[in-house]
């Protein structure tokens, strides 16, 4: 299972630091709702080897089709890597956040806390 | 695209209720087996009380409760990604915390001197159940302070209703908890 993307050169500064006009831009990829909600499980879950498919639906209270199509999303955008094989004869489908993803998630949720610094 | 302070605020918060949804549900997963295991081992315990006279109560469990550690040592030493010297960590808190419930009871044994043998069996089941439900409290589990409770009500309702029985109502209470270890699997 790929820890696929990459960490962003040097050490990244803090939100107040950075100012709210340096990270202005929000990542449309991952603020859509249920995408959102995703790349947080997902991030609380990344010591761990993934979450499983069936877990991640309970988690995020979406349908099959509606996760399948969001995490094909956020795979795309290199931000999630998805792994597929069995345990016994049951097939298993992982999601796990890549170093792109967790790069990309705390940025976006730097930029919201930055709005609300901001006064909005 | 750009968002209000309110958008972005609840925004926030639901990234926060999914991280501990999320967390949530990873301790639920990792207490599983350990309640099931304990469960089982509860049963065979009351169980065997329900068979033996008073006098020889004891027997069954030191066995038991060997089996129990080493099966609880087993569990926590299963390689689980992620985890580092976390777990031996958790393991000794769940220790001393075993010692402090069993010298608590002791002590209210000692303290109360009960007259009749059936607050001996029934006493720990209430103290384990307190124990779930403030573990439950304390740590926003809301399942714990369930199995708490379910274990606190079979046992107390059982001795209430049926007190000669009362070793199979505490057997009741390690069935609550395999019951309870099973539903936190699906959580």
């Amino acid at each position: 299972m790929g820890g696929g993307g990459r960490r962003g050169a040097g050490a990244r500064r803090p939100v107040a630091a950075q100012g709210l006009r340096q990270v202005a831009k929000p990542d449309e990829i991952i603020h859509q709702a249920l995408r959102l909600k995703i790349m947080a499980a997902l991030h609380a879950a990344r010591a761990e080897e993934g979450i499983e498919f069936s877990r991640l639906k309970a988690l995020t209270g979406a349908t099959d089709g509606n996760l399948g199509s969001h995490l094909g999303t956020l795979e795309g955008a290199g931000y999630v890597a998805v792994a597929k094989d069995f345990v016994g004869r049951k097939p298993r489908t992982r999601a796990s956040i890549t170093r792109e993803g967790e790069r990309a998630f705390r940025d976006h949720r730097d930029y919201l806390r930055a709005i609300i610094e901001s006064g909005g | 695209m750009t968002l209000s302070s309110e958008q972005a605020a609840a925004a926030l918060e639901e990234i926060d209720r999914t991280e501990r949804r999320t967390v949530r549900a990873a301790g639920y997963s990792i207490a599983s087996p350990y309640l099931i295991l304990w469960g089982l081992i509860w049963i065979a315990g009351y169980g065997a009380c329900a068979m033996l006279p008073p006098e020889r109560w004891g027997l069954p469990w030191l066995p038991l409760i060997a089996v129990g550690t080493l099966g609880s040592v087993a569990l926590g030493m299963r390689p689980r990604p992620g985890r580092h010297e976390g777990g031996a960590v958790g393991f000794a808190q769940s220790m001393v915390m075993a010692f402090a419930v069993c010298m608590f009871i002791g002590a209210v044994y000692y303290l109360f001197r009960p007259t009749s043998p059936l607050p001996y069996l029934i006493f720990p089941s209430f103290v384990a159940g307190l124990a779930y439900v403030l573990a439950g409290a304390v740590a926003r589990m809301q399942r714990f302070v369930a199995i708490g409770f379910g274990i606190f009500a079979v046992t107390l309702a059982g001795y209430a209703a049926a007190p000669q029985w009362s070793a199979l109502w505490a057997a009741a209470g390690g069935a609550g908890l395999v019951l309870g270890g099973l539903w936190l699997r699906r959580a």
